[in-house]
């Protein structure tokens, strides 16, 4: 697992890239970092944040979920960008449930990423910063 | 007829209740306004935004088989749906459907917005980057 490190509104959380389960576009998301952007919740998802930066498209899915966990990091290839799992959730659109590529996990307590995606519902988008660990 | 003046970070919009189709969900309605809130930006339903601060009504759901009345399943721009459960109105501007957690769910169809949404469907969208908007209905006339 490649290290990564997830900073956002003074917080600094501790993750890694599954490398092992989705070798081609983990590298493709390595090579991308640091990447920066901001961050609003998703709008058919529920409990997840996505981080609106551009990364190279894989060539196809690797390690393809249909169902998240608090602390996932998933990549949505045509709507590019991270999304990161901080409760409830389902990667979903107007049509339903997709199965997309998990990407990476979140170590230790996500309760700071749920508290920075409440902020962002009441607040307003913020910046997250994802680099290598 | 029933109407109401909603208005979302300044931008106001007229619309009609269907007063017909839903006449106990109407009637606890409007003896709640006028009502102010915060509103934010739908998480599960799309191009959607949800009131924050329980309407105070009370209304004996058990009346239904559904558990609302005037029950619909998908909504268009400019629908105003309500939530018996969560006591909370949502209004669509877009592509969007009313689910939760476990997915779409069954809604009063309260009313919709009349005329153009174009303006009022800008600010709705801008709640997923800029966080709560304010968000006010007024009644109209009665008739």
């Amino acid at each position: 697992m490649k290290p990564i490190v997830i900073e956002f509104d003074g917080h600094t959380v501790r993750g890694g890239l599954l490398d092992d389960l989705a070798p081609e576009i983990c590298s493709r998301i390595w090579q991308a970092l640091p990447l920066e952007g901001q961050t609003t919740n998703t709008v058919w998802s529920g409990d997840m944040l996505r981080l609106w930066v551009e990364i190279p498209e894989p060539e196809r899915l690797e390690n393809a979920v249909q169902l998240h966990h608090p602390g996932d990091i998933l990549f949505i290839p045509r709507w590019n960008g991270l999304r990161f799992v901080y409760g409830q959730a389902r990667m979903q659109g107007p049509s339903g449930g997709a199965t997309v590529p998990r990407v990476g996990r979140i170590e230790g307590d996500i309760g700071p990423l749920a508290e920075f995606g409440r902020k962002i519902e009441w607040e307003g988008a913020r910046l997250m910063r994802v680099k290598r660990g | 007829m029933k109407r109401v003046e909603i208005e979302l970070s300044g931008v106001k919009v007229r619309a009609v209740l269907y007063e017909d189709k839903a006449p106990v969900t109407v009637a606890a309605f409007w003896k709640c306004l006028p009502y102010e809130d915060r509103v934010t930006h739908a998480k599960w339903s799309g191009q959607m935004f949800h009131t924050n601060t329980d309407f105070k009504v009370a209304i004996d759901t058990s009346q239904w088989s559904l558990g609302v009345e005037n029950p619909v399943g998908f909504q268009a721009p400019g629908d105003i749906v309500y939530l018996p459960g969560a006591k909370e109105i949502a209004i669509s501007y877009g592509e969007a459907r009313f689910s939760w957690v476990i997915g779409p769910m069954y809604v009063t169809a309260l009313g919709r917005i009349e005329g153009d949404l174009t303006e009022f469907a800008k600010k709705a969208d801008r709640l997923q980057w800029d966080g709560a908007g304010k968000f006010t209905i007024r009644p109209l006339a009665d008739a």
